[in-house]
């Protein structure tokens, strides 16, 4: 399957707008769609190759996920959770559990991952489900909640206690297979209704001293903290992927909206509309840099991923907000398209760990990270791997996620060599040099802050909110020095629109946009043009998923 | 009928016990009914012909606004389509500037939940970041309070219909993200605040599209101007003073990003826990609430 077989069956009524709304609104599972997505074989993409599945580019699988994010984030969260179910395994198992496991998702079995708890959410560390050793296994007891799929799954990976005190060696990871379990020693909880992706499963489970095998242990007792900080790497760089079919989603349906209206398409809402496509191209490019970061920067990704988790379904959730604006009153209606994007796209910034914790990861790393910047420069080759699309990446290899040790972010260490490369005196040269002096002053701050892992104070999350967009920055930057209209034209995201390319159009929106944000002057005129371009270019038909007849289109058809 | 006397008749809010509190009113809407209770109720009060109606025009001169405006968000406060069916319709101003309300109850309810919740070994209110995020919605909240109830030219009605449709949302949305997975979850003593959120949304949305004429700096300046002019008519020991003029334009200036800090952050925070300690409102008027 590419993405083209993909697109052709998400054309299948399954995916009928009407349909996901009436099933939204009867908060059903979205049996079909998902039926339809098992045969295609998405799941496949689920599972490292070497586990014998075609994940094999997480970055080639972005366009995937964004594509059925794109028609119904519900469908995509119900469907992916297998994804995040599994990857502790792809991090920390052995190859035999790893391959049983690759073979069941590839036949169709649905994986959860059982995370959180009713009274601790977020802390981990504070995790009460407990695993003691039994005659040939263990012993699970305790309660996980808000669990994606917890009742529908077949397996679920739980994240359990195995040392009373707790602490950093004190949990482990184990894959429970729930068709296994004396039926006596555990039960599901009822879904629990939610503001958005109401159709989605999201329950729980009990288990009362349940017994699963030596074999469903992940990786080493004592090892779970660390194997599912490493998994959450891997899962919040691929958040990505379900913001940005939200906004492409958001994009869509402002463009039918205006262009079916009998009044003229005034400056102002051109403007608005291109101001968001500006913001679509700023996550899109962090969404990116993160996945083939996977690759070729893994040590890099407690930063890179934290970064892409608050950042990316941030910037969607106030592109959404803009857009709402923009349709007015049809935004607000209940039951309607967008009143169901806006409900379920907040999920995205909640699960996986929350925008404030992702922020909080970053902060931790502020020390480290301020001096990788001063001791200049990062991982080039790293750098021109993950900015050049279309180079072939190294395979993934989970043992060099690291976990706190060897933070640095190549991409930011790498841009004061960016920006020399560009040619001098053009205006994104101009911004690129304003984006260049922000990110030297936003280190020189981030030596100041009283680090603290208690008491982190609101101006510490200021500067991560400053690193994020200057990241996103040097994520732009990069892509404009690493490709060309050619070069990208098979790319099926904003950044494979040609009409965007002449002139730096998406370029210049894009930092225009970032510099506004972090409060740096721009030139407002020349900005707002690049935004009304961008708007009125979108207008016309010219990118493929938000045309007035997406997203009935393919890419191929498209091109 | 009073703004108080409306309070005591519909009772505390929280009462799980109450006919016309949070959890029939969240029933009423998982059932999506219109709430009928509270539809008798205020029928039987006869606010329709009490001149609730005419926010912006037939009740004269600021202090018979400010007192129309809060008979409507005695009802916003608990359900906003309760009120959306006895607001005047096409007035958005008196809807947003009731909508405030709404977003009294948001903070309301997002407080109780930060002094609840413990996580990392201490309630999420002793979080440093939270209680400047918390800071932040309440300056929020005082800003549209000032605006809704300041004097505005007709001109220049539409600027200040979207300053507070953006100011509003931007607050709810500023809470949803305290509140976290909590607030995504449709039950519990939490449940409020999603229906809130989406009648928030509403409003704001009715508010109207951008069409073109839009003129931001003259919103800025009307915002800035009716912060000012609280602050220099209030005899109130809290808005008298110049703390809270100073955080309200520095978050007007600065935009999204701003939070409290320091002995600011503090003193807002000092104020408002004092306020919900004491069941008073959020806004300009401080008024007691039933409880």
């Amino acid at each position: 399957m590419d993405l083209d077989q993909l697109e052709e069956r998400l054309a299948d009524p399954a995916f009928g707008p009407d349909r996901l709304l009436a099933l939204d609104q009867r908060e059903e599972f979205p049996t079909q769609a998902c039926q339809v997505l098992d045969e295609v074989g998405l799941q496949r993409y689920y599972v490292p190759t070497r586990h014998g599945g075609r994940l094999s580019d997480f970055s080639a699988s972005l366009p995937l996920l964004r594509a059925v994010a794109r028609r119904d984030l519900t469908v995509m969260i119900a469907h992916g959770k297998t994804f995040l179910g599994a990857v502790s395994v792809w991090v920390g198992g052995d190859a035999e559990q790893a391959a049983r496991l690759g073979e069941q998702i590839t036949g169709g079995a649905v994986v959860s991952w059982g995370l959180t708890e009713r009274d601790h959410g977020s802390d981990l560390f504070a995790g009460e489900v407990s695993a003691e050793p039994a005659v040939d296994g263990w012993l699970l007891t305790g309660e996980k909640w808000l669990i994606n799929n917890a009742t529908r799954g077949d397996l679920i990976c739980v994240l359990a206690r195995t040392r009373a005190a707790g602490g950093p060696r004190g949990f482990s990871s184990f894959l429970v297979d729930k068709r296994q379990l004396d039926p006596a020693r555990f039960r599901c909880l009822p879904k629990v209704p939610t503001h958005g992706i109401r159709g989605a499963e999201i329950s729980g489970i009990s288990f009362d001293r349940a017994w699963v095998p030596a074999t469903a242990l992940v990786g080493a007792a004592g090892e779970g903290l660390a194997i599912t900080l490493r998994a959450l790497q891997l899962t919040r760089t691929g958040c990505a992927a379900l913001s940005l079919g939200a906004a492409d989603h958001g994009l869509s349906l402002a463009v039918r909206h205006l262009t079916g209206a009998a009044e003229p398409i005034g400056v102002t809402q051109r403007r608005v509309l291109g101001e968001a496509v500006a913001a679509v191209a700023v996550a899109e490019a962090v969404g990116v840099v993160a996945t083939r970061s996977i690759h070729a920067l893994p040590a890099e990704l407690t930063a890179v991923s934290a970064i892409t988790k608050a950042f990316v379904p941030t910037v969607v959730e106030q592109l959404l907000d803009r857009l709402g604006e923009l349709l007015g009153p049809v935004a607000g209606q209940p039951g309607g398209e967008f009143d169901k994007l806006r409900r379920d796209h907040p999920i995205v910034g909640i699960f996986d760990g929350s925008t404030l914790v992702n922020r909080n990861a970053l902060i931790n790393q502020f020390p480290k990270l301020a001096g990788a910047y001063r001791a200049l420069p990062g991982d080039r080759a790293g750098v021109r791997a993950v900015t050049t699309l279309g180079v072939s990446l190294p395979e993934f290899d989970p043992q060099r996620l690291s976990l706190l040790s060897r933070s640095a972010c190549s991409l930011i260490q790498e841009l004061p060599e960016a920006v020399g490369r560009l040619p001098a005196g053009s205006v994104l040269t101009r911004l690129a040099t304003a984006l260049l002096t922000a990110t030297d002053d936003l280190h020189h701050e981030l030596t100041t802050v009283q680090s603290s892992v208690r008491d982190v104070p609101p101006e510490a999350f200021a500067l991560a909110e400053r690193f994020e967009l200057c990241f996103a920055g040097a994520a732009v930057v990069g892509l404009w020095l690493g490709n060309t209209t050619e070069s990208v034209r098979c790319w099926p995201g904003l950044l494979g629109w040609a009409a965007a390319w002449p002139d730096a159009l998406w370029a210049r929106a894009a930092l225009g946009w970032l510099l506004t944000e972090l409060g740096v002057e721009v030139d407002a005129g020349q900005r707002d043009d690049a935004y009304l371009q961008l708007g009125t270019d979108l207008l016309a038909g010219g990118w493929w998923p938000v045309g007035p007849e997406a997203p009935a289109t393919s890419p191929k058809e498209r091109r | 009928m009073t703004p108080d006397e409306l309070e005591d008749q519909l009772g505390d809010p929280r009462d799980p016990g109450n006919p016309l509190g949070f959890a029939a009113i969240v029933a009423a809407d998982e059932r999506a009914l219109d709430f009928v209770a509270g539809q008798r109720a205020l029928a039987g009060f006869d606010l329709l012909t009490d001149g609730l109606v005419p926010v912006s025009g037939v009740i004269d001169g600021v202090a018979g606004r400010v007192e129309a405006l809060e008979l409507l968000r005695t009802v916003y406060r608990r359900d906003p389509r309760l009120g959306t069916r006895i607001t005047a319709p096409g007035d958005q101003l008196a809807r947003l500037g009731a909508a405030v309300g709404a977003l009294d109850t948001g903070l309301r309810t997002t407080l109780r939940h930060a002094g609840t919740r413990r996580l990392y070994g201490r309630t999420v209110l002793d979080l440093p970041y939270i209680r400047a995020s918390l800071a932040t919605v309440f300056v929020d909240l005082l800003i549209c309070d000032a605006v809704a109830t300041c004097p505005v030219p007709p001109p220049l009605v539409a600027e200040v219909v979207q300053v507070l449709a953006r100011r509003l949302t931007l607050a709810m949305r500023e809470l949803s993200v305290i509140l976290g997975a909590r607030f995504y979850v449709r039950e519990g003593e939490h449940a409020i605040f999603g229906k809130l959120l989406r009648d928030v949304e509403v409003i704001c949305r009715s508010a109207g599209p951008i069409t073109g004429s839009s003129q931001p700096a003259a919103g800025t300046a009307i915002t800035v101007a009716a912060c000012l002019s609280v602050w220099r008519a209030s005899q109130d020991p809290f808005l008298s003073e110049p703390t809270w003029l100073h955080a309200a334009l520095a978050r007007i200036e600065a935009g999204p990003r701003w939070r409290p800090t320091g002995p600011v952050a503090g003193w807002l925070v000092g104020e408002l826990l004092t306020r919900h300690a004491e069941l008073r409102s959020f806004g300009l008027t401080r008024r007691c609430l039933p409880g």
